[in-house]
């Protein structure tokens, strides 16, 4: 056995104890001796793939209720910085990896750790685990190391290969939609090894993960996934080709299986169709090619006030009035990414309200580099999930009261930040975000983009300041999806994509505000 | 059949603006009188009708804020301690903002930011 075959069978070890603080250190030593991060990457996936299945989204619990189990977010964490590594640089790229490696160990099987059976941030941090009688093994139990195997919910399956490639992929897509988890995961293996057909699969399996979205999140409870399958389909694919899929294998089988879980959602994909197939019979499969135009400033205010202020019902109105009068789909998109975020950014401002929204704008960001990416006749419908789904949770916020007493106001710091010069913006900035002093961060940042036109270094400060917070890979997808979403956005707009994230980072509540995984990143790397 | 003659989109559009702008105040001075005019525990009442599980939809939820900018205009401040004290004695993470809304620091934050031109019948008010 070599020395390098010893390190990833050591770093394999310390992930499946739930020791992350072992893992990420050994890592990072990894990283310092020459391993290359890709193949560190891979065995992290490979590790944690047969463990990150839970039964099911839903759990019945004792009284008969319902509750929701949250997702996997291991390989989020890892896609989004592979991705931000390679934008921040050499030096500063590895603190979003020290994160993702920080991560992995306390992301093991969620199923478990709601149960209060396995330790991670979930049994630690969002259960109280170590507060409830009877299952702390110790004062510390659930912050790990795990002092039992972690367990296998859904054993590996040997590749199907059946008929035309058109026809599996038919039948794939089908039995991801139906809940045929198995089916779905034999017949996506089977196609995986054959590169002629790579693309269409790789388009397929988005479409699966896109088409399965909730409706609404009011009064819904458990019953929505607010945008995980397509988040995770988009990693799989990514990180399988960052690795060849020859070796992607881990990837396969971290994602597809949980494609077909439940709750299985597609009420709003029916309704979608049902629209778009009414109303442009025989041409609703050539919208993309057919419709070219952009909006001009005064549609997109619009679109904007419609999906900020209206209800589902005048959204779905609105999208199919922008489709019958030729609009691009990516250029509704792009209004869509824009309602986000200037609601983000001045309307939205308890630190809870940006939570859920972050996901539709992620989930906006898959559905923009699908249509940016590939072919599929069923397009136009995604540019109705993804409006919706940024109205729903503008709405679901509208339940809770706004809070006076928070304290946050950006208005108060605006002469502060006109003060101070250009040269110390940044800085500033960065310390505002460490500090999670909105207020403060959002004067900044406006008082940036009105004296200057660079954008690069306000983003890579954003970004990298967002990736100080540890135990949360949405905070790493969302600084990621702030890059491509902004530099593809066509609108006058775009800069409120900026706006937005930087409030995210600044003021968005946090899985932890603890920064040992930036120590670590700090100690190892010198940044 | 003759067909009627349309005054230009402006002076359209101003003349609908004047009618809704008396329809308005009527229902405001009503609304005033109303909430004046109710008891401690009517006023309750109707403000727990904001909540989600009671509320029609999140619009109506998010009304409340405008309706406590209302409530701080025509109530005295005992009646809005009053209030506060309701809610901030309820348990639950949703009613604490609730009661900060009836908190004087709010009332006076409010009222700093309350404009009335001196030709103007009532002060501006915020409609969602």
């Amino acid at each position: 056995m070599t020395s390098a075959t010893r390190d990833h069978e050591a770093l394999s070890e310390l992930i499946l104890s739930a020791d992350y603080r072992g893992a990420a250190t050994q890592f990072t030593d990894m990283y310092l001796a020459g391993a290359p991060a890709a193949a560190m990457m891979r065995t992290t996936v490979d590790t944690v793939a047969p463990h990150v299945q839970a039964p099911s989204h839903l759990m019945q619990l004792a009284d008969g209720r319902i509750r929701g189990v949250n997702f996997d977010h291991t390989i989020l964490g890892w896609r989004a910085s592979m991705k931000l590594a390679e934008r921040l640089g050499e030096k500063a790229g590895l603190l979003p990896l020290t994160q993702a490696i920080w991560y992995v160990p306390q992301g093991l099987n969620v199923w478990d750790q709601i149960l209060c059976k396995f330790p991670g941030h979930y049994a630690r941090d969002q259960e109280q685990c170590d507060a409830r009688d009877g299952v702390g093994a110790d004062e510390h139990a659930f912050d790990g190391p795990a002092w039992q195997p972690v367990e296998t919910y859904f054993p590996d399956l040997e590749p199907r290969r059946e008929g035309s490639a058109n026809a599996q992929i038919h039948e794939m897509t089908d039995a991801i939609r139906s809940g045929r988890r198995e089916d779905g995961y034999a017949l996506f293996l089977g196609l995986a090894r054959e590169k002629e057909h790579r693309e269409a699969l790789k388009e397929a399996t988005l479409f699966a993960g896109i088409i399965d979205i909730q409706d609404t999140l009011i009064d819904r409870g458990a019953y929505q996934n607010i945008g995980h399958k397509a988040l995770r389909a988009r990693a799989m694919i990514e990180l399988a080709d960052e690795v060849g899929w020859e070796n992607g294998h881990g990837m396969f089988y971290s994602v597809i299986p949980d494609l077909g879980s439940a709750p299985q959602l597609h009420a709003l994909w029916q309704s979608a169709s049902k629209l778009v197939e009414s109303q442009f019979p025989g041409s609703w499969q050539t919208l993309k090619q057919d419709n070219r135009d952009p909006l001009t400033e005064r549609e997109l205010e619009e679109t904007i006030d419609v999906i900020l202020w209206g209800e589902q019902r005048d959204v779905l109105a609105h999208i199919t009035k922008r489709l019958l009068q030729g609009k691009a789909l990516l250029a509704i998109g792009d209004a869509v990414a824009v309602s986000y975020s200037r609601y983000i950014a001045d309307i939205a401002d308890h630190p809870n309200a940006p939570f859920v929204p972050g996901h539709a704008f992620d989930y906006c960001n898959v559905i923009h580099h699908w249509i940016r990416t590939y072919d599929n006749p069923h397009q136009a419908k995604a540019i109705y999930l993804e409006a919706c789904f940024v109205n729903d949770v503008i709405r679901v916020n509208k339940q809770f009261p706004r809070d006076p007493g928070l304290g946050y106001e950006p208005a108060n710091f605006v002469d502060w930040a006109e003060a101070l010069p250009i040269r110390d913006i940044l800085a500033k900035l960065s310390d505002s975000i460490r500090d999670q002093d909105g207020s403060r961060a959002m004067a900044l940042v406006d008082s940036y983009l009105a004296r200057t036109d660079e954008r690069a270094n306000l983003m890579a400060t954003v970004a990298f300041g967002a990736c100080r917070f540890q135990n949360d890979p949405h905070i790493q997808r969302q600084a990621i999806s702030m890059y491509e979403e902004w530099e593809a956005n066509r609108t006058s707009q775009r800069d409120h994509i900026i706006r937005s994230s930087a409030k995210y980072a600044s003021h968005c509540i946090k899985r932890s505000t603890e920064f040992g995984g930036y120590d670590l990143y700090r100690s190892k790397f010198g940044g | 059949m003759a067909k009627l003659e349309h005054p230009s989109r402006l002076e359209e559009t101003w003349r609908l603006r004047n009618t809704v702008v008396s329809s308005l105040e009527q229902i405001l001075d009503d609304l005033q009188r109303q909430v004046q005019e109710s008891s401690f525990q009517e006023l309750v009442e109707f403000l727990d009708g904001f909540f989600p599980g009671r509320a029609p939809r999140p619009e109506w939820t998010a009304s409340l804020e405008r309706f406590a900018e209302l409530l701080w205009a025509w109530l005295p401040a005992e009646t809005m301690a009053k209030l506060e004290a309701e809610y901030a004695g309820r348990t639950g993470p949703i009613w604490e903002p609730v009661a900060h809304k009836f908190g004087v620091e709010n009332g006076k934050a409010l009222a700093a930011r309350r404009w009335q031109p001196h030709d103007a019948r009532r002060f501006a008010i915020v409609l969602r």
